[in-house]
């Protein structure tokens, strides 16, 4: 099955291949791996519309072509670190060693926020990306299944050599999206939202104080390391940061 | 199986480390300057970022420029950290000599635009015995919130009733908006921080 997708993407000429699409995903009560206030097991999710791929290289392309504040030789060193696009051959050209199709990283929360701002749209929030992200191709929330979370496991076990694949060649979950799991990490809106502390934090005067009210997560309370390890992560970064494999999508719908 | 996935979770957070000492080092090197604007590539003034204050009026973040600033992110329904927080930086302003008291902006941020309405942060000034000269509590919109919280470190999330889990972080300013230093201690002067807010200060 694999082989022949991959056979078909060699085969179609670039231009041939679709632009981002939205799916929607119907309105929730979620029961997210962040833990809510006192008596409150889910959180109310709304609608909403999510793209089904990450955003490529073509298309950032194409908008730091229309907005060359956001060219990595123009921006405020405020919304991006110095390796912003730096993969990319030229500030306005890919070259070489960034594919179109590959999903665009090295983009910083500020970058990837305008992005989707260009387009009349925003960033989906942590509790939209856990809530798609919990899909089988085949169950709405596959989370209780456990060679569904391992194969998920397996991924992020795999060391990151190489050259990343394009978009759109991981299996469709059961909402439609693709590559929530196997290829990038993604940026959401609230990603500093998610307060990560650790046992030896809660113990002390001091650092008690760093986190007020509940919420912040204690990173030894649950089963879901795939999901605890996206939030140990994105709890770990600054908005202008940029790494190589940390990508994002966009969603609409209000908030 | 329990501790590899522990050791994985250690090294996505040491990567990240890596990531943010490799982000610093470069940075003296990268300082874009934007065409046309004045404001340092770093400086928080690049944020487009209205503020309305506790006497109802609203101006932009970057008509502050010119004076070294504490700021904070709270909300005045808080009454855990929140309140420490100004208490903190009352204390930092106390500290400094005479002649360098009047010199420094303090300003404070609601994460709760909601509820936090200009009487609200009035009668959270009062409380608390915040001089209007000195002193701005704000309120701006929710987007605004969450970028000028990205650009301080400061993270948080709303939670059912009102509520805020929100870490606890004062920044210190230059003139230009340039973040100079930044503590996280409300129990202690912190000596590094007041060293900064001095230097700061003299220049």
């Amino acid at each position: 099955m694999r082989v022949a997708l991959l056979i078909l993407i060699v085969l179609a000429p670039a231009a041939a291949l679709p632009v981002a699409k939205h799916v929607t995903l119907p309105a929730a009560e979620f029961s997210s791996t962040l833990p809510q206030g006192q008596g409150q097991a889910t959180v109310a999710i709304r609608m909403f519309q999510l793209d089904q791929r990450p955003v490529t290289n073509a298309e950032f392309l194409d908008f730091v072509r229309t907005n060359p504040q956001w060219r990595r030789d123009r921006v405020a060193a405020l919304f991006a670190d110095p390796q912003y696009l730096a993969h990319w051959q030229a500030p306005a050209e890919l070259g070489a060693a960034a594919r179109p199709m590959q999903p665009v990283t090295r983009v910083s929360w500020f970058a990837a926020k305008a992005y989707c701002e260009s387009r009349g749209e925003r960033l989906p929030t942590w509790y939209e990306w856990e809530y798609a992200a919990a899909a089988s191709e085949t169950k709405p929330d596959a989370r209780g299944d456990a060679a569904w979370r391992q194969r998920i496991l397996d991924w992020y076990a795999q060391p990151s050599t190489g050259a990343l694949p394009d978009v759109g060649l991981g299996p469709a979950n059961f909402y439609r999206v693709q590559d929530l799991h196997g290829l990038v990490w993604e940026w959401v809106l609230d990603y500093n939202a998610l307060l990560v502390s650790n046992d030896s934090r809660e113990q002390g005067g001091a650092d008690r104080l760093k986190f007020c009210g509940e919420g912040a997560l204690s990173a030894a309370d649950r089963d879901n390391y795939a999901v605890l390890m996206r939030i140990a992560y994105l709890s770990a970064l600054e908005a202008r940061f940029t790494t190589g494999n940390l990508g994002f999508r966009c969603a609409t719908g209000s908030l | 199986m329990r501790d590899r996935l522990a050791l994985a979770l250690l090294s996505v957070f040491l990567l990240a480390g890596v990531g943010a000492s490799i982000a610093g080092e470069d940075h003296a090197a990268h300082e874009v300057i934007a065409p046309g604007a004045a404001v340092p590539g770093e400086s928080l003034y690049q944020l487009t970022l209205p503020l309305t204050g506790q006497d109802g009026k609203t101006m932009p973040f970057d008509s502050l420029r010119g004076r070294p600033m504490l700021v904070t992110m709270f909300y005045t329904s808080c009454d855990g950290v929140c309140p420490m927080l100004a208490f903190t930086m009352r204390r930092v302003v106390a500290a400094l000599p005479t002649e360098q008291r009047a010199r420094v902006q303090a300003l404070m941020v609601s994460f709760d635009p909601e509820r936090d309405s200009p009487q609200a942060l009035q009668a959270f000034a009062k409380l608390h015995q915040l001089d209007s000269a000195q002193w701005l509590l704000a309120r701006a919109d929710e987007g605004d919130v969450r970028e000028l919280a990205a650009v301080l470190g400061i993270r948080y999330r709303p939670l059912p009733g009102g509520v805020f889990s929100h870490s606890a972080v004062i920044t210190l300013l230059d003139a230009d908006g340039v973040v100079r230093a930044r503590t996280e201690n409300l129990q202690t002067l912190d000596p590094d921080f007041m060293r900064a807010v001095s230097h700061t200060l003299e220049q």
